[in-house]
C-alpha cells in the first residue's frame, strides 16, 4: 500500500517552461549552488549513503525472514539472526545521520547561494536606467521579483534536495531489484509506463483548471482591490451593494474552479496508488508462484513488497516535486531577466569627480525624447549664473520636469551638452554630480521609518537637534505639532500617514540638510497653502543665498521671486527675462501670466 | 480559540450532509486500507508457505478489489471536501465583502488595504484547507490509530506493544523539535517580509535612492537584512536536520526491532512469516496518523489565526450606522446648519473641530478657506455622514442628518473628493458610476461642464476609452474632471467640491466656474480652495482656523478686514501689486496665487 501523509501528498505542475531555456536557467541555478563546492560534494556523498542504505534495508529484512524460517524448520539457533540485525540496525542509524548531513550541507549550500543571488538582484536594481522603472512590462515584473524569489528559494532550501535525494532512491532500489531477482524486478518496472503516462495526463489537464483557478481568483483580488481603492466613492455616491453582484458572480466562479482543479488533484492521488498497488499485487502473486515453487525464498517476496513500495513512493515523491521545481524554473527565468537588463549609461573610466562646484549651469542645443516615444525637448539652450534662481515656466506637458531630470542624469540627452562650471556632466562621475544636487519633486518618496530617519537619508551626522530647527523653518510649529511622536513619528506602513502638504515640508527638511550647491525643485510646494509656502520661501533663503536653483512652479508668488524666468513651450524656449522684463515684452509669458495660467 | 473554531464550523452549517459523506469516505477508504495487510498475510501464509497457489490469486485479487475500493474511496472524500471546504469559503468572502461595504470611513482610515486583501484571500484559505483536509483528516486519523492499536494488540502482543511503542517517541520527538519550528518559521517570515520591505521601498523610492547617492548604503542595509534572513534560515535548517531524520527514523528502528522480535518469534514458531510481514506494514499506517495530527495541530492553530483575524472584520462596529427608525424627506432644499460642532477622530485624543456654529442657506455657494491641516475637509465629510460629530448637530433643512436615511442623505449630495478616485472601465462608465442608467447625451453635457469634453473626445475610443489598469493613465487633472463630471451627474442637491481643482491650470479652472455658474444658482454648493475665480464667485467664505470659525462674510469683506485671509491668499511680503503692467486689468485678484 501506498500512503502519504497529508500535505506531501503528489501535486500536479501547474507552470510549463520551453525546454531549451528551462535547461540554460537550471544551469545557472545550479552554478550559484556550485559554489559552495565542500557542500556540494559531502552532500552527494550523503545522498549516494543513503539512498545505499534505502535500497539495502529490503534485502536485509528479506534476509532475516529467510534465516529465521531456516531456523524454524531446523537446528533453531537464534545466534544465526544477530549478525543481520545488528547490520539492519547499523544500516538504519548510518542513513539517519546521512540524511541529517544531506540537509546541513545542501541546505548551507542552497541558502548561500540564494543570499548571493538576492544581493545581485538588488545591486542589479540599481545599475538599471529609472527608466527602467517606468515601463510597465518592468513594473509588472518587479510585482512578481519577489514571489519568483521566494519560489526559487523554497526550492533551493528544500525541493532540490528531496528531488535528486528521490532520484537516488529510485536508482539505486532498481539496482538492488535487479541484483536480488531479475524476474520481480521486471514485473515491478512494468507499471512504470503507466505511471508515466498518469502523470503525464493529469500534467495536462490539471494544468489547464489550475491556471482557470489561478484566474478565477485572481479575478477576486481584482475586484475586491478595485473595491477597497474606491469604497469611499462608492459610499458617498451610495452605490456600495452595486458590485455585490459581480463578487457574486466572481466568488462563485472560484469556487466552481477551485472544486473542479481539487477533484482533479484528488483524483491523482489514488491513481497512482491504484496502478502500484496492482503491480505490488503482481509482485506478490506472482512472486509467491516463484517461491511456491521454490525458485526464490519468501524472503525474496517480502523484500519485493518493501522495495515496490519504496520505489512508488519516490516516484510520487519526484512528481510531487516537479511541479515545485517548473516553478521554480519559471520564477528563475524572471530573475535572471532582470539580471541580464541592460545597464544604464555607465560613467566613463575617467569620469571626474565633481567637489564644491561654483554651480553655473548650462544647456547647449540639448534635444530629447524618451525611448519609443515623440520628442520632447528640442534645441534646449539655456544658461545659470552661480547662484541664480531661475523658474522654469510652461503649460503641463512642455517638457520642464524632463529637464530637471537630465541634469540629475535620470536620463541622457539625445544630442547636445549640458554643463556644470563648463564641464559636460557626461564626464562627471554620477554619485559625484547627484551629491551636489537637491531634488524635490512634486510626489515626494519618504521611506517608512520615523521622520528623523528620512532626514538622515541626506546625511547621517545629523543631529536631533538640527532635524528639528530645519522642520521648525520649513513648516513652522504647525508641522511639528502635527507629528504625535515629534522627529520620532514613525511614517509609512507602521505609521501615520501624512498629507501630501506635510510629504513636501519632509522632502524639502531633508534636502536642506543635504546642503546641496544647486537645488531642482519641480513644484515641491504645489500641496502646501500660499501662507506655509512663503514660510518655506524664507527657509530656502536663508540657507540657499548663494546657491543656484532651478524652479518649476505654477504659483505666481513663487515665480515671481525668481531671479530670471525661462518660458518653456512644447520643448522649446521660447522666452527668458524677468518677471518685469517677460511683461513689458507683452509675449506668451505675459499672457500666461495675466490669465494666471503658468 | 475553540470559540472561534466553533464559529468556523458553524459555516460549513449548510453543507451538513456532504461533510458527513466525506467522513463516510474517508472512513471507509482508511478501513480497506487497514484491512489490506490482512489479505497479504494470507497472501503469504497459505499460499506461498502453504503452497496454495489459488489462494496466492484469491489474495491478489482481493488486495486489487481493496485498493481499487480505498482509491475510488480517497476520490470521493477529495471531492466532497473541496465541495464542503470552497463553499465554507464562499460563504466567509461573501460575508466578508458585505460587510466591507457597510464599513465605515473611520474603519479606512485605520486599516490598510493590503490587510484587508489578505484577510479575504490567503485568511480565508487557511481556515478552508482546516475545513478541507485538517478537521476531516484529524478526526479519521485518530479512528485510524485506535483501529490499527486494536488490530496489533488483537494479533501479536509483544509485537504490538514494540509497535505503539513509536507513539509516545513520536510525540515526544514533536513536541520537543517540531514545536519548536513555529516561533522560529515565525521570526523567518518577519525577517523575510523586512528584507522584502526594503526591496519594495528601493522601487518605488529609486529616484530619491538615487538623488541621495544612497545606493551602496541601501545596498548595505538590504546586506544585512539579507543576512539576518540567511542567519534565520540556518538556524531552521539546524532544527530540521536534527527533527525530521531522527522523526522518521523511529519508524525505521521500529520496523528493525519487530523484525529481530518476530524473526526471534518465527524461529519459535509462535509467529508466522505473513503475519510479520503485516506488523511491518501495520507500523507505516501508524506513523501516519501521527504525522497527520501533528499537522493538523499545526494547521488547527494556523487556521484559528486566520479566522480571527477574518472574525475581526465582520465584527468591526460600523461607526456611522442608520438608526432603525431613520426617514426620508419628501424634498431637499439644501439649507445646512452646524450647531456647536466637535469632532474628534477615534484614536486621537485632539479635537479637529472645536464647536461650529455656522449655516449655509439654499442655494448659495460658500468657499472653505484655511491653511493646510485647519479642517476644511473634516468640516464638509460630516454633511453626507462620512463621519459622525463627537458633538453637536449637523442638519440638512433641519433635520439632524443621523435621521435620515443614509442612502437618502448621500444620494442628495455630490462630493468630488481631493484625490480622484477612478475605477478601471470606460470614461463613460465612470461619470455615469453614481447614475448608471444616464444617456450619452447627457454625460457628455456634464462633461463639457467639467471641461472635461475636449480631451475625452481626443482619447482614442472617446467616452468608450477604457482608463484604469489595463487602460489610458490619466493625468491628475484630467482625473480631477472626470470626478467632477461624475459628480455633476447625479444632480445633488448639495455639491461639494474638496479642493478638487488643484491640478488644474487657471484658465481651465475658471471656465470651469463659469460653465458651472447655472447649476451653481439652483443648488447649495461648497468649494474648499482658494482659486480667485471661485473665492470671487462665492456669496459667502468661511475661514477656518484651527477647527474653529476664524471670520465669515464676502471675499471683499475678508480680504479688507482679516489680516489672515490675505495672509494666506497673498503673495509672501515684497511682490508688490502695483508693480503690474497697466495693460494687465486684474483689478480684485493682483497678487494672488494662480
Amino acid at each position: 500500500m501506498m500512503a502519504h501523509p497529508p500535505g506531501v501528498g503528489p501535486q500536479i505542475p501547474v507552470e510549463s517552461v520551453a525546454a531549451s531555456t528551462a535547461y540554460k536557467n537550471v544551469r545557472r541555478l545550479i552554478g550559484y549552488v556550485l559554489t559552495y563546492r565542500r557542500n556540494v560534494i559531502l552532500a552527494v556523498v550523503w545522498l549516494l549513503v543513503s539512498s545505499a542504505t534505502a535500497a539495502a534495508v529490503p534485502a536485509l529484512i528479506g534476509y532475516v525472514v529467510d534465516q529465521a524460517v531456516k531456523q524454524a524448520a531446523g537446528a533453531g539457533d537464534l545466534n544465526a539472526l544477530n549478525i543481520p540485525v545488528a547490520l539492519l540496525a547499523v544500516v538504519t542509524i548510518a542513513g539517519w545521520f546521512a540524511q541529517r548531513a544531506q540537509i546541513i550541507h545542501l541546505g548551507d549550500a542552497g541558502q548561500r547561494a540564494l543570499f548571493v543571488l538576492r544581493q545581485e538582484v538588488f545591486a542589479r536594481l540599481h545599475s538599471l536606467p529609472v527608466a527602467y522603472f517606468e515601463s510597465a512590462a518592468a513594473g509588472d515584473l518587479m510585482s512578481r521579483l519577489v514571489n519568483d524569489i521566494e519560489t526559487v528559494n523554497s526550492f533551493m532550501s528544500q525541493g532540490l534536495r528531496r528531488l535528486i535525494g528521490s532520484m537516488l532512491v529510485v536508482v539505486a532500489t532498481i539496482i538492488a531489484m535487479f541484483i536480488v531477482d531479475v524476474r520481480l524486478a521486471i514485473v515491478t518496472l512494468l507499471a512504470l509506463p503507466f505511471i508515466m503516462a498518469t502523470a503525464w495526463v493529469f500534467g495536462k489537464v490539471s494544468r489547464r483548471v489550475f491556471r482557470q483557478r489561478q484566474v478565477a481568483i485572481g479575478n477576486v483580488s481584482a475586484l475586491l482591490a478595485e473595491e477597497l481603492a474606491g469604497i469611499k466613492v462608492a459610499q458617498s455616491f451610495a452605490r456600495s451593494g452595486a458590485s455585490s453582484e459581480a463578487f457574486d458572480a466572481r466568488n462563485a466562479a472560484n469556487r466552481d474552479a477551485s472544486i473542479h482543479a481539487s477533484a482533479i488533484s484528488s483524483a491523482f492521488e489514488p491513481a497512482l496508488t491504484l496502478i502500484s498497488t496492482i503491480a505490488t499485487v503482481f509482485v506478490a502473486g506472482y512472486g509467491g508462484m516463484l517461491a511456491a515453487e521454490g525458485v526464490v525464498t519468501v524472503g525474496v517476496v517480502v523484500a519485493f513488497f518493501n522495495y515496490a513500495r519504496q520505489f512508488f513512493n519516490a516516484i510520487s515523491q519526484i512528481s510531487t516535486l516537479w511541479g515545485e521545481t517548473q516553478s521554480a524554473i519559471a520564477g528563475s527565468e524572471r530573475v535572471f531577466t532582470l539580471l541580464d537588463a541592460e545597464t544604464g549609461a555607465i560613467d566613463p573610466p575617467d569620469a571626474i569627480e565633481l567637489d564644491a562646484p561654483l554651480g553655473s549651469l548650462a544647456f547647449s542645443k540639448v534635444n530629447f525624447g524618451y525611448a519609443d516615444g515623440p520628442q520632447v525637448l528640442f534645441d534646449v539652450s539655456f544658461q545659470v549664473l552661480p547662484g541664480e534662481t531661475v523658474a522654469l515656466v510652461g503649460v503641463t506637458g512642455a517638457g520642464k520636469s524632463t529637464i530637471l531630470d537630465l541634469i540629475s542624469k535620470m536620463y541622457a540627452p539625445a544630442s547636445g551638452e549640458i554643463t556644470i562650471d563648463g564641464l559636460d556632466i557626461a564626464r562627471i562621475a554620477t554619485p559625484s554630480l547627484r551629491r551636489v544636487l537637491g531634488v524635490v519633486g512634486q510626489e515626494p518618496f519618504l521611506f517608512s521609518g520615523t521622520v528623523a530617519d528620512n532626514l538622515r537619508y541626506a546625511r547621517r551626522s545629523i543631529t536631533d537637534a538640527e532635524i528639528h530647527s530645519t522642520l521648525l523653518d520649513v513648516g513652522g510649529p504647525v508641522l511639528l505639532e502635527s507629528l504625535p511622536d515629534g522627529i520620532d513619528t514613525q511614517i509609512g506602513e507602521r505609521g501615520i500617514t501624512l498629507s501630501g502638504g506635510q510629504r513636501q515640508l519632509i522632502a524639502l527638511a531633508r534636502v536642506l540638510l543635504s546642503e546641496p550647491a544647486i537645488l531642482l525643485l519641480d513644484e515641491a510646494t504645489s500641496a502646501v497653502d500660499s501662507r506655509t509656502e512663503a514660510q518655506i520661501h524664507t527657509a530656502l533663503d536663508k540657507a540657499f543665498t548663494k546657491r543656484t536653483a532651478i524652479v518649476i512652479a505654477h504659483r505666481l508668488s513663487t515665480v515671481k521671486r525668481a531671479d530670471r524666468i525661462i518660458v518653456i513651450e512644447d520643448g522649446r524656449v521660447v522666452e527668458s527675462g524677468t518677471y518685469q522684463e517677460l511683461m513689458t515684452a507683452g509675449g506668451f509669458a505675459s499672457k500666461l501670466f495675466c490669465a494666471q495660467i503658468i | 480559540m475553540v470559540s472561534t473554531l466553533t464559529r468556523i464550523i458553524r459555516f460549513i452549517h449548510g453543507y451538513r450532509t456532504i461533510a458527513l459523506l466525506a467522513l463516510i469516505a474517508i472512513v471507509a477508504g482508511t478501513v480497506a486500507e487497514l484491512y489490506a495487510p490482512q489479505v497479504l498475510r494470507t497472501l503469504i501464509d497459505d499460499g506461498i508457505i502453504g503452497g496454495d497457489r489459488d489462494q496466492i490469486w484469491r489474495s491478489a485479487g482481493w488486495l486489487t478489489a481493496l485498493a481499487v475500493f480505498s482509491g475510488l474511496a480517497r476520490f470521493a472524500y477529495g471531492y466532497l471536501s473541496a465541495r464542503v471546504s470552497h463553499g465554507a469559503a464562499f460563504g466567509l468572502r461573501k460575508e466578508i465583502f458585505a460587510k466591507l461595504q457597510k464599513l465605515s470611513f473611520s474603519y479606512y482610515d485605520r486599516v490598510q488595504t493590503g490587510q484587508l486583501m489578505t484577510r479575504v484571500t490567503s485568511d480565508v484559505d487557511l481556515v478552508r484547507d482546516f475545513i478541507g483536509g485538517g478537521m476531516v483528516q484529524m478526526i479519521s486519523a485518530v479512528l485510524m490509530l485506535v483501529i490499527t492499536a486494536a488490530i496489533l494488540l488483537s494479533m501479536n502482543l509483544w509485537l504490538a506493544l514494540i509497535a505503539l511503542s513509536v507513539i509516545p517517541v513520536t510525540l515526544l520527538i514533536l513536541l520537543l523539535f517540531v514545536s519548536r519550528l513555529g516561533p522560529m518559521f515565525k521570526s523567518f517570515q518577519e525577517r523575510l517580509s523586512r528584507l522584502n520591505g526594503i526591496f519594495g521601498e528601493n522601487i518605488s523610492g529609486v529616484r530619491i535612492v538615487r538623488t541621495f547617492t544612497a545606493e551602496d548604503s541601501e545596498t548595505d542595509r538590504y546586506r544585512r537584512a539579507n543576512q539576518d534572513l540567511l542567519d534565520s534560515g540556518l538556524a531552521i535548517r539546524n532544527s530540521i536536520a536534527n527533527a525530521f531524520p531522527l522523526l522518521f527514523s523511529v519508524g525505521s528502528f521500529g520496523v528493525v526491532l519487530i523484525t529481530w522480535v518476530g524473526a526471534v518469534m518465527i524461529v519459535k514458531r509462535t509467529l508466522s512469516v505473513g503475519e510479520l510481514v503485516a506488523f511491518t506494514s501495520y507500523l507505516v499506517l501508524l506513523l501516519q496518523p501521527l504525522f497527520m495530527l501533528g499537522f493538523g495541530a499545526q494547521q488547527i492553530a494556523r487556521a484559528s489565526a486566520g479566522a480571527e483575524r477574518i472574525f475581526e472584520i465582520l465584527d468591526a462596529k460600523i461607526d456611522v450606522a442608520e438608526v432603525d427608525d431613520a426617514i426620508v424627506l419628501p424634498e431637499v432644499q439644501g439649507r445646512i446648519t452646524f450647531e456647536d460642532v466637535t469632532l474628534q477622530y477615534p484614536g486621537d485624543a485632539r479635537d479637529i473641530l472645536k464647536g461650529l456654529t455656522f449655516s449655509i442657506e439654499t442655494k448659495t455657494t460658500v468657499a472653505v478657506v484655511g491653511s493646510t491641516g485647519s479642517g476644511k475637509t473634516s468640516l464638509v465629510n460630516l454633511i453626507p455622514r462620512y463621519y459622525d460629530p463627537s458633538e453637536g448637530v449637523v442638519a440638512i433643512d433641519g433635520h439632524d442628518v443621523r435621521t435620515l436615511k443614509l442612502d437618502f442623505l448621500r444620494r442628495h449630495i455630490a462630493m468630488v473628493m481631493q484625490d480622484p478616485v477612478l475605477f478601471s472601465g470606460t470614461v463613460s462608465e465612470n461619470i455615469s458610476y453614481g447614475r448608471p442608467e444616464a444617456t450619452q447625451d447627457q454625460i457628455e453635457a456634464v462633461a463639457r461642464m467639467a471641461q472635461a469634453h475636449g480631451f475625452i473626445s481626443a482619447l482614442s475610443k472617446g467616452y468608450m476609452t477604457h482608463i484604469g489598469e489595463r487602460g489610458v493613465t490619466l493625468s491628475g487633472g484630467q482625473r480631477q474632471r472626470i470626478s467632477i463630471a461624475r459628480a455633476l451627474l447625479v444632480d445633488p442637491k448639495i455639491l461639494i467640491m474638496d479642493d478638487s481643482t488643484s491640478a488644474l491650470d487657471s484658465r481651465t479652472e475658471s471656465a470651469l466656474i463659469e460653465d458651472l455658474d447655472d447649476l451653481m444658482r439652483t443648488r447649495t454648493t461648497i468649494i474648499i480652495g482658494q482659486r480667485p475665480s471661485a473665492l470671487a464667485r462665492a456669496d459667502k467664505v468661511l475661514l477656518i482656523e484651527d477647527g474653529r470659525i476664524a471670520d465669515e462674510g464676502t471675499h471683499q469683506e475678508l480680504l479688507e478686514r482679516n489680516c489672515t485671509y490675505a495672509e494666506i491668499l497673498a503673495t509672501p511680503p515684497g511682490a508688490v501689486p502695483h508693480e503690474l503692467p497697466s495693460f494687465c486689468d486684474m483689478s480684485g485678484l493682483e497678487g494672488r496665487d494662480a
